[in-house]
């Protein structure tokens, strides 16, 4: 079909002069051409309409655990009441604590994930809340399809997290930051502000740090190398009590504002070997080591809920074309982080890699449980 | 059986219903209750919304402020939503317009379009990259002299990939007089295109 086939129909339905017409069908190219380009927009601005939708969203959207007692699984209540009992146990850091030069001493010591202190029960399928996610970009040097060699596609690993993130954690998150004012409660979780410094974590465990006064552009930067930048973003994480995924995190350098440098450092945690797609931990610092913007998960330990076989990949890649604005031609397998009213669960999902319509390197991603 | 697919709780439909349409319906449904998902469809559809906002108001600061609007207004309405075989864009595109519209009955645009434009990345040379900036400027510009509801369909056409039919749902018109718009913008298109020296 040509290009813009519709329009070509209007414009021929119009019964115009083939010069005309010819002359309308040129307009519509240089449209097609210059209007499908995107218009460049300021990623902060993005950010932090992003955030204040979450928080409004938030705000609004009545949280699981403020619902009416009668909503609750049996599931909910035991993990709350283990919550209550024993307090939570972070998730460890998986890499030794570095020293970074010039940047804080990490004060907190590793502790061991939580392990079978909730109920975790088998779940079957239809407790598992359906999801899609957008498709991701990947950014330059991130690796492309893992093997699947190993892997047994008749028994998956559900899992489910362990409880719920809650005040106690959030409080140790925050020490970790030197927060000292006690956190206040908000409608979907936690948060706590001091000065131009501001913590907020939501009952899915999803932190977001950010500190508006980060460093002071009149300093001489510091020249970084790769190394001394993950140590920095991997003592941070260690400090704040939050969870260091094992695999190696990506690295990106960009200018922001006044700075002439900052470090993007991207974790992907992994779980059983396998990435989890969406709970990515995002940390920006400057270049004087400082830490102005953190998007991480608080995970609380996962145990495995059931073994569930997953449709075949040629399967998944053949479902990531129909969608179309693509060609997809490999896939590896994923977690996908997936919270709903009862717990939070990480269930497989296929990585299918591809090129977009304009060369850009993308992953779509399609749920994996095969059918019963 | 495809029939099957939206029967039950949207949270307990079975996995393999992964088609773009059935998956935008539960994941709105789903942003009606969480924020995480409300979140992926702002990540979704950030990019189109701002790019028909800034076309339409012609500078930074108030395309990010009448985004933040749009936005702001799809949550507080998104409860009201019913899909109904729309693209759930096409329901963003509606609250944009009626933002933009809001706004020019108060001020007109002040600032050029120039510095929001962006070159394909293609790997074309230097000479020929300028000449399709030269192209989008103009463009942009003489889109600016259409009227807004020529400049909804023809935006809503080639910006967000609506079709016809739901160019039509969106602005509120029968399918018939987006098509007359249509006729009418591109003319009027060629006339500006023309007095500008860009091809055609």
């Amino acid at each position: 079909m040509t290009k813009a086939q519709d329009i070509r129909e209007v414009i021929q339905e119009q019964s115009v002069a083939s010069g005309e017409r010819r002359a309308l069908e040129q307009v519509t190219d240089l449209l097609d051409e210059t209007l499908a380009v995107d218009v460049p927009h300021r990623p902060e601005f993005k950010a932090q309409l992003r955030r204040q939708l979450m928080a409004e969203a938030r705000r609004t959207m009545a949280p699981w655990y403020r619902r009416p007692a009668f909503m609750y699984s049996s599931v909910a209540v035991a993990a709350a009441a283990a919550v209550l009992a024993v307090g939570l146990n972070m998730w460890p850091a998986t890499n030794p604590v570095p020293t970074v030069p010039g940047g804080p001493t990490p004060t907190l010591t590793a502790e061991k994930p939580s392990t079978g202190n909730a109920d975790v029960r088998k779940v079957g399928r239809e407790d598992l809340p359906n999801f899609a996610l957008p498709d991701q970009k990947l950014l330059p040097g991130e690796p492309g399809p893992a093997t699947l060699a190993g892997l047994n596609l008749n028994g998956v690993a559900v899992y489910q997290l362990s409880s719920r993130p809650d005040n106690a954690q959030f409080s140790r998150i925050a020490q970790g930051m030197d927060f000292s004012r006690p956190p206040e409660t908000t409608a979907n979780g936690f948060r706590v502000t001091e000065g131009a410094r501001t913590l907020t974590m939501s009952g899915e465990g999803y932190v977001i740090f950010e500190d508006k006064a980060a460093g002071s552009p009149k300093d001489q930067p510091v020249v970084l190398d790769e190394t001394a930048v993950r140590q920095a973003a991997q003592a941070f994480l260690v400090r704040a009590a939050l969870p260091v995924p094992g695999l190696e995190p990506a690295i990106f350098e960009g200018a922001r504002e006044n700075f002439k440098h900052i470090y993007t450092v991207i974790y992907t945690p992994a779980v059983g070997g396998l990435p989890v797609v969406n709970a990515r931990t995002v940390i920006r610092m400057t270049d004087r080591y400082r830490v102005f913007s953190l998007e991480a998960y608080a995970q609380t330990g996962e145990q495995v809920s059931g073994n569930y076989a997953v449709t075949a990949p040629t399967e998944a890649i053949a479902k990531a074309r129909e969608r179309g604005g693509g060609i997809f031609t490999q896939a590896d397998l994923g977690y996908a982080r997936t919270p709903n009213d009862q717990a939070i669960y990480l269930q497989p999902v296929w990585r299918v890699f591809g090129t977009g319509s304009r060369g850009e390197r993308l992953v779509r991603f399609v749920p994996a449980l095969a059918p019963r | 059986m495809p029939g099957d697919r939206l029967e039950g709780p949207l949270t307990h439909r079975p996995l393999e219903s992964t088609d773009k349409a059935t998956d935008e319906a539960w994941l709105v449904e789903q942003a009606k209750r969480d924020p995480e998902a409300f979140g992926q469809l702002y990540d979704i559809y950030f990019g189109k919304i701002y790019a028909y906002i800034y076309r339409k108001a012609g500078d930074r600061q108030a395309a990010e402020d009448l985004t933040s609007e749009t936005f702001m207004k799809a949550l507080a309405n998104i409860q009201h939503y019913k899909y109904t075989g729309q693209p759930f864009v096409a329901w963003l595109y509606r609250i944009a317009a009626n933002v933009v519209t809001d706004y020019f009955r108060a001020r007109r645009p002040t600032a050029p379009l120039d510095e929001g434009l962006q070159l394909p990345a293609t790997g074309i040379g230097p000479e020929e990259a300028a000449l399709r900036m030269d192209d989008q400027q103009a463009v942009a510009r003489a889109i600016q002299t259409l009227s807004p509801d020529q400049q909804d369909v023809i935006l809503l056409r080639f910006s967000g990939g609506l079709r016809l039919k739901e160019i039509a749902q969106t602005i509120g018109k029968t399918e018939g007089a987006v098509k007359a718009l249509m006729f009418r913008a591109l003319g009027g298109l060629r006339g500006k295109l023309t007095e500008s020296g860009v091809r055609p």
